[in-house]
Order: C-alpha cells, then sequence, then structure tokens
C-alpha cells in the first residue's frame, strides 16, 4: 500500500499533477467529464442489463442492442477512465488511503469480468444470437450482477472522501 | 408499467435508487466532496493566531498549517480547511499571499476528531486582510464566526 501511496505522492508532486490540483477550473471540469462519461457508460450498461433482464426493449433483439450501444459505452468508459487517471495524478495521494479507494476497483474488475464472460460466451449463445423467446438463465443474472456491481462502484467512490483512512 | 413495480426486481431496484439517492444527497454541498458536517463541530468555534507552516492551495479543498504557541509556551501545529482554489481567487486570495513564516489568525471551527485540524471560515492575513476561507452550504452562517478585527 506504501507503494501505491509512494506512487501516487510522486505523481501529485509532479509540475503537472501540482498545475492541475492547483487549477481554477480544470479540476472542476475534468470532476465533469468523469460524471459525464459515467452517466454516458453506466447509463447506457444500465439499459442493456434491462434489456438482458427481459425488462426493456424485449423486441429488439440482444445482438441488435448490443452493437448499437456498445461504441457509445466504451466511447463513455474511456472518457471516465482518462479523466480518472487526470483526477488521480492531481489527488491521488489524498484518496488512495481510503478503504473505498481499493474496493472500488475491485467492484469495477468484477464488473469487467462479467462483461467480458457474457460477451465471449453467453452473447454468442444461439438462443441470445437467434433471438428466440426463451433464453439461457446466466443471460439474466449477468444483467443482474452487471447493475449490482455497477452500483456498488458508483457508492464506492462517492464515500472515498467519507472514509478516510 | 406499474405492473412492473410488483415484481420481486422491481422492488430491488426501486430500494436500490433510493439508498443511491441517499448517499448521492449527503454529499451534495457546496464544496461537493464532503460536507462541513461529516468533519467539523459547529459547537466548537474555534480562534487560533500563529505561523504558517505550509499552505497547500489544492482541489477540492486547501489547507493551511500554522504552528499555535499555547500560553504555556508549546507549539501545536494546526491544520485548517481553506475553500477550493477558484473560490479563494473570487475572493482575492493567491498562493503569493500566505507563505510560511506570515502570520496568520483563523476563525472556524474545530474536527470532530478532536485533533488539531478545524473548518477555517475567516483568515486574518499578515497585511491585515481578512479573507473569507470556507463557504460550505450547511457550515455554520459567517455571522457566528465573525473576525474580530475588520
Amino acid at each position: 500500500m506504501s507503494l501505491i501511496l509512494d506512487f501516487a505522492q510522486s505523481l501529485q508532486d509532479s509540475g503537472f499533477g501540482t498545475a492541475l490540483a492547483e487549477s481554477r477550473y480544470a479540476f472542476p471540469l475534468v470532476e465533469a467529464a468523469h460524471l459525464l462519461g459515467l452517466s454516458i457508460s453506466v447509463g447506457l450498461i444500465f439499459l442493456t442489463d434491462l434489456r438482458l433482464i427481459g425488462r426493456f426493449l424485449t423486441n429488439v433483439p440482444i445482438p441488435v442492442v448490443l452493437r448499437q450501444l456498445r461504441p457509445w459505452v466504451l466511447s463513455g468508459f474511456a472518457v471516465t477512465f482518462i479523466s480518472g487517471v487526470l483526477l488521480f495524478i492531481a489527488e491521488g495521494a489524498t484518496v488512495v488511503i481510503s478503504p473505498a479507494f481499493p474496493a472500488k476497483f475491485v467492484f469495477i474488475a468484477l464488473a469487467g469480468l462479467n462483461a467480458l464472460y457474457f460477451e465471449l460466451r453467453l452473447a454468442r449463445l444461439a438462443p441470445v444470437v437467434e433471438h428466440q423467446a426463451v433464453l439461457p438463465v446466466g443471460v439474466r443474472y449477468a444483467g443482474l450482477a452487471s447493475i449490482g456491481l455497477w452500483t456498488a462502484t458508483i457508492i464506492a467512490g462517492r464515500l472515498i472522501p467519507y472514509l478516510p483512512g | 408499467m406499474l405492473d412492473h413495480l410488483k415484481t420481486p426486481l422491481a422492488k430491488a431496484l426501486v430500494a436500490l435508487a433510493i439508498a443511491g439517492a441517499g448517499v448521492l444527497s449527503a454529499s451534495a454541498p457546496a464544496t461537493a466532496h464532503h460536507a462541513f458536517a461529516a468533519e467539523f463541530d459547529a459547537d466548537q468555534p474555534i480562534e487560533i493566531k500563529g505561523v504558517v507552516t505550509k499552505f497547500k492551495l489544492v482541489n477540492p479543498h486547501s489547507w493551511l498549517y500554522l504552528d499555535v504557541k499555547a500560553a504555556d509556551g508549546s507549539v501545536t501545529n494546526w491544520g485548517v480547511e481553506f475553500s477550493a482554489p477558484n473560490a479563494l481567487a473570487q475572493r482575492g486570495l493567491s498562493k503569493a499571499d500566505v507563505k510560511p513564516g506570515d502570520e496568520i489568525q483563523i476563525k472556524g471551527y474545530r474536527s470532530k476528531n478532536g485533533g488539531p485540524f478545524g473548518y477555517s471560515v475567516f483568515a486574518t492575513l499578515s497585511d491585515g486582510r481578512v479573507i473569507q476561507t470556507g463557504g460550505a452550504q450547511d457550515a455554520p452562517s459567517a455571522a457566528a464566526a465573525a473576525p474580530v478585527q475588520r
């Protein structure tokens, strides 16, 4: 942990990190970008999950929903990831000491594994590809897991400043 | 649509949404990162005077550290929270205004953890200027912590 803290501190002490941390407008704008990317990626992921659960756009085949939303989900995630890296450079040393910080990344990793398993296995099963009426139960579980894990990610992220180390 | 609200999944989602809204609303104040009440105690006003040791003018909250000498001669290093750089800049405070070695007087509120920490509402600089350094929405009114010297 102290290795991560030292690394975060050196980023924060760098010229760029200090400039961003001390900026009047850049820092809040990067925070805004983090939320904007989050709303697009997680918002569309939730709609995808509701489709998997059978609560939204049930007349549209799952592969069509995935294909149309994927570029927006990935673009939103890229914005969130890049702005997150910038925020870490500016204030990393003050956030890594919170237990909510590692928790957030555990949830992101699990959500990522769930998405990978869904994309590489479940989404390629015949009933899903052929838009059959009865889908494997795993599809529904993947949707529920995704909603739960992204919700947990956001709650953990929001708790970082409230759970100091 | 209303039928959907009766399923266990919909009930779980509604519960989740309510819990989420609770978490978010608890974090809504102007400082955006944490509420005054989460860390500081409105019932413990403080007034300290000392010598600046460090000034971190950073987002989301700035921090000023000062050595405060007690009546018995012992010195304690206090840390007090200031607003974000932009809020301070709007009130005319820049990094150059507060340097190590400067005399400074702080009026504000002590932290709940009991340590030598606090939330600064007004700072009286060595040049005599009084700067409002804190304005969290749920912080006690500025008047309650009005500075001694104007």
